[in-house]
């Protein structure tokens, strides 16, 4: 295996002078203060989120705006696989599913709306994401499939074919896409895990901590979501969760879920540099609290990222780091875009971003 | 243009109800570097700040606002010289928010109707994307699709023209029938399931009657695929009316959104002004920095606009600095010379009273550059690429520096590449100095002073010494005309420093001039080195004597022991003979690089040279001994004019700037509403 030195000296040295990039904290504070949803596009030019101003005043479409921010993402995956080599090549291609299991998720959403639950979805198939991605498949067809069969025939040559043969018959029966969604993002951490193992021995460790928060964050953000929405049973909720070793156990995550605070008690169970976090959590009503728990996951992934930056500049963990930030600064971008389509007032907008 | 320009502190006390028209003119005037009152040790703390504008903010935040519009208006749109409206009375700013609010709705108003025509766009997109779906899997197009109603039937031939033209706004396509039957005409309608109620509601009011679905052949789905274009192209040509619209608007209005701009604009710095005056019961007080030869002109305005019921004082700057005043700094160059001012001021700000280096930098950093980048056909090229970027530059009203500064480069090229007597890496003509090319490629050369490389070391050691004493003469004119007595002679950058210097050089050269066998004798080296060395170490404790003397002792020297002073005193004496020689050595030698890099020029070319002869050993006219040319000499001006560019800012800022610079200057910026 090539050392860490020539794996990692130029990606990580393009993917740092990409961070210098980013959309600095001034300019989102102008386009949060900004007066309507034309002003705000203003501060991003300049920026990589420039193209989003193009298209929104040839279209006036926002939700192109928005696709475009997937695709940007997507595309940044994609760019960064081209430019290492194995072992990192898996490693980048297994975090690439992360969005693209969301494209999955989300295409597989939208055969449900129109064929289970008999709704139009025409005015949302046009925003569908029709790219590259890690595994090719006809999102038109499958949209168009008349039943399960035809979707599941779709992913044949994907790595989401099994998982979807498994669960999607029976998210039919019961009328709820959750075991689905819940399975797939099992089968991200599996390919993850089984990526990580076949990178440089320094580096299988930093990956594993980062998949151990992530997997932390999505299970607490599973919780409470079991818990607002669902009023799942303590004793029903084991399969929604996911298992990974260095994270948070399941008997823990269970002994979580009974208690009354969810979000503030999983902050400690996380660990006292993220207690400061929780006092985040007690303002506001369910929908405000829930995007506050949203930042406050975030945050917590960004403190990390940020640790990542300031450690062994010859690691996976400046290539981690980027897609974190990439993805928070994306998410940002789209919701103060969104706030100030909606009209949220600047106070709101800074309570979610 | 060699020193800061002169600086005095104003004070005036003027009536409350002067307050505006003062400001007003200060602003005309433009030259005040305010101060706030409340920073003057003596009286400052007594007095109230002029009572901060309640408007101000807003005012700020409605010209941040329109500046906003005016950066979305799609042609350029002047704004007025907001001096024109300095003393006009503002609009209020509710009415001007009223205004901004409405042209915003405006614009939001645009983009809705380009979204319901965006949205009619992507459902026509959706409908080829299925038609072309089942036409690849040989499917008829029936009602079986989840996205896609298929609708056959007739309606009366006399509305079909209605029905055209009806339908023909709404996303959907129509195959007519070939023959009207019954004084009917059949059609197919395919459009998306969401708008099927909509679209059989219409056809219904001209007689519709659907008929038995019928297969679509390949001949109707082309025309199908045909009409479908014909409708995207209609309502592509709707959408670019609607970005006219948005033209339109900006013509119509972008005047006077500029026109509110040069008002608010205006109102804000006159704010600015007044924020900084200080206030008692009925006066007002103004205290800040004036360049020297605007006091008249200033004076002369404030006793007109308050009608002579001021009273005005003018402090030097040594009073001003007693009262713990530190004056701006404010360095004023010939535009010939901005881009060595940017240079400077990116280092830092001069203090107050020292010597501007812009010049000397100027002369410095080309002379390197000169020596580093020695060929008039490269110049040639930077010129050119220098001249094309400041007029790209000034085309759209950004700074010019960095396209002055290139050409500056290239003309110092040129002039070096004469001397050196290369052209695009060819001696095409007899060099005006030495032949560099010859001496770099080993070939002899018996004429004149500048023979081997060891000559060219020679060359920019020599350069870089002279570049050093320079410093160093800047150096003690800046400390004479500070009286910094103790520093000026005892200093490791003071007379003591140079003259150690200026003895470490010459007997280098002695001992270079000796074949490296022989120092001076010992009794030169005494009085040359030993003396001034000890010398050094009376720096620390005349400082000393001298702080006592003054009253301003250093706090944590107040409690020393004896014992602990003395050993400061020779810690610092240690110090500063390390610096000194160590120090002096390394910025001499750092020279050698301008040597190394013009070395590397040659090779680099010399290199090219030879692959294009391997390419090409007849000698003959090869295309691709050309190519091979052009790219080398693409690849040199590029990587070597960066390198040289580099280095040139590099030994400036560390190597001359080390010497005398002291950029804990504070920048003159006055409040001026004349545009920079």
């Amino acid at each position: 295996m090539k050392s860490s030195l020539e794996l990692y000296s130029y990606i990580n040295a393009k993917l740092k002078t990409r961070l210098d990039l980013f959309i600095k904290k001034e300019n989102l504070n102008n386009a949060i203060q900004a007066k309507t949803l034309i002003e705000s596009f203003l501060p991003l030019r300049s920026t990589p989120f420039e193209i989003l101003e193009k298209i929104y005043s040839s279209t006036g479409d926002l939700k192109m705006a928005e696709a475009e921010l997937f695709a940007m993402e997507l595309n940044a995956y994609l760019e960064v696989i081209s430019l290492v080599e194995e072992p990192l090549t898996s490693f980048v291609r297994a975090l690439a599913r992360g969005p693209e299991i969301e494209h999955v998720k989300n295409t597989i959403r939208l055969w449900f709306d129109a064929h289970v639950r008999g709704r139009s979805i025409d005015d949302r198939t046009v925003y569908c994401y029709r790219g590259p991605t890690i595994d090719s498949f006809n999102i038109n067809k499958i949209l168009s499939a008349n039943n399960t069969d035809e979707v599941i025939q779709e992913f044949l040559n994907t790595s989401y074919f099994a998982v979807i043969k498994e669960c999607l018959p029976n998210v039919v029966k019961l009328g709820t896409l959750f075991e689905l969604e819940t399975a797939l993002d099992k089968l991200y951490y599996a390919l993850l895990e089984q990526a990580c193992k076949n990178l440089p021995r320094s580096d299988i460790s930093i990956a594993q901590k980062f998949i151990a928060l992530d997997v932390d964050i999505e299970n607490i953000a599973s919780l409470v979501r079991l818990n607002t929405f669902l009023g799942l049973r303590n004793t029903d909720i084991e399969k929604y969760l996911i298992q990974y070793e260095d994270a948070v156990s399941v008997k823990s995550l269970k002994t979580l879920y009974a208690s009354e605070n969810i979000p503030a008690a999983a902050l400690v169970l996380l660990g006292k540099k993220y207690a400061g976090l929780a006092s985040l959590w007690s303002r506001g009503d369910l929908s405000s609290k829930l995007a506050t728990l949203e930042r406050v996951l975030r945050e917590m992934r960004n403190m990390e990222a940020r640790k990542l930056l300031a450690g062994n500049p010859f690691s996976i963990g400046i290539i981690i780091a980027y897609f974190i930030l990439l993805g928070d600064e994306i998410v940002s971008v789209r919701t103060i875009l969104n706030a100030k389509y909606y009209g949220l007032s600047e106070e709101r907008i800074r309570s979610i971003v | 243009m060699i020193f800061t320009v002169p600086m005095k502190l104003l004070y005036a006390a003027i009536l409350a109800k002067d307050v505006q028209t003062v400001s007003d003119e200060l602003l005309k005037l433009g030259v005040l570097d305010a101060v706030s009152v409340r920073e003057l040790s003596e009286i400052g703390t007594k007095l109230k700040a002029q009572e901060q504008d309640p408007e101000l903010d807003t005012i700020k935040e409605l010209r941040r606002r329109v500046e906003g519009f005016l950066q979305l208006a799609p042609m350029r749109i002047a704004r007025p010289d907001p001096s024109v409206y300095v003393g006009t009375p503002v609009p209020s700013s509710k009415d001007i928010e009223k205004q901004f609010d409405t042209f915003a709705s405006q614009i939001t108003g645009i983009r809705e109707r380009q979204k319901e025509i965006q949205e009619q766009i992507l459902k026509l997109d959706e409908i080829r994307r299925q038609i072309e779906l089942y036409k690849a899997g040989g499917t008829e197009i029936f009602a079986n699709s989840a996205f896609l109603t298929v609708k056959s039937g007739t309606v009366n031939e006399s509305s079909w023209t209605a029905v055209e033209k009806a339908l023909s706004s709404l996303p959907v396509v129509i195959i007519p029938g070939e023959q009207a039957l019954n004084n009917t005409r059949f059609i197919v309608v395919v459009m998306l399931k969401r708008d099927e109620s909509r679209v059989i509601a219409l056809l219904q009011k001209y007689g519709w009657s659907e008929q038995i679905k019928q297969a679509i052949d390949t001949t109707a789905t082309a025309n199908l695929l045909a009409d479908l274009e014909n409708k995207r192209k209609k309502l592509t040509a709707t959408l670019d009316e609607c970005a006219q619209s948005f033209n339109r608007l900006f013509e119509d209005h972008g005047s006077e959104l500029a026109e509110i701009w040069s008002k608010l604009r205006a109102a804000e710095l006159s704010g600015a002004i007044r924020s900084s005056f200080a206030k008692t019961a009925s006066t007002a007080l103004i205290t800040g920095w004036i360049p020297e030869k605007d006091m008249d002109r200033v004076e002369k305005g404030i006793r007109t606009a308050s009608n002579n019921c001021c009273y005005i004082e003018w402090l030097t700057v040594e009073d001003a600095e007693k009262q713990g005043l530190k004056p701006p700094t404010e360095i004023k160059n010939p535009h010939v010379l901005a881009p060595f001012q940017t240079l400077v001021t990116n280092y830092g700000v001069p203090q107050y009273g020292a010597i501007d280096p812009t010049a000397f930098v100027a002369i410095s950093y080309l002379t390197m550059f000169g020596l580093m980048f020695g060929d008039a056909g490269h110049g040639l090229v930077l010129c050119i690429a220098g001249l094309l970027w400041f007029l790209r530059s000034k085309k759209n009203n950004s700074s010019t520096t960095l396209g002055l500064l290139i050409v500056y480069c290239g003309i110092s090229a040129i002039i070096s590449g004469l001397l050196f007597g290369s052209i695009f890496g060819y001696a095409l003509l007899p060099p005006l100095w030495f032949p560099y090319h010859r001496i770099i490629n080993g070939e002899p050369v018996t004429v004149g002073g500048v023979r081997s490389v060891y000559d060219i070391l020679g060359i920019t050691i020599k350069f870089g010494m002279i570049v050093l004493g320079t410093g160093l003469i800047l150096n003690w004119i800046n400390l004479a005309r500070k009286k910094n007595w103790i520093t000026l002679v005892f200093d490791k950058a003071g007379l003591v420093g140079g003259w150690i210097y200026a003895a470490g050089a010459w007997v280098a050269f002695y001992f270079v001039n000796h074949n490296y066998k022989a120092l001076p004798p010992v009794s030169s080296l005494l009085f040359l080195l030993i003396v001034p060395t000890c010398l050094l170490a009376l720096k620390a404790p005349l400082e000393h004597i001298a702080e006592k003397k003054h009253g301003s002792q250093h706090a944590s020297h107040v409690h020393e022991s004896r014992a602990m002073r003395y050993m400061n005193y020779f810690m610092e004496w240690i110090v500063s003979i390390l610096e000194v020689y160590s120090g002096y050595l390394a910025n001499t030698l750092s020279f050698m690089r301008v040597a190394g890099l013009g070395i590397a020029h040659v090779s680099l070319m010399t290199a090219f040279f030879q692959i294009a002869n391997m390419v090409n050993p007849t000698h003959g006219f090869s295309i691709v001994s050309l190519i091979i040319l052009i790219v080398g000499n693409v690849l040199v001006i590029a990587l070597e004019g960066l390198s040289a560019g580099i280095q040139s800012l590099r030994l400036n800022y560390y190597e001359f700037f080390s010497k005398y610079f002291n950029g804990t200057g504070r920048a003159y910026s006055p409040i001026t509403i004349k545009a920079k």
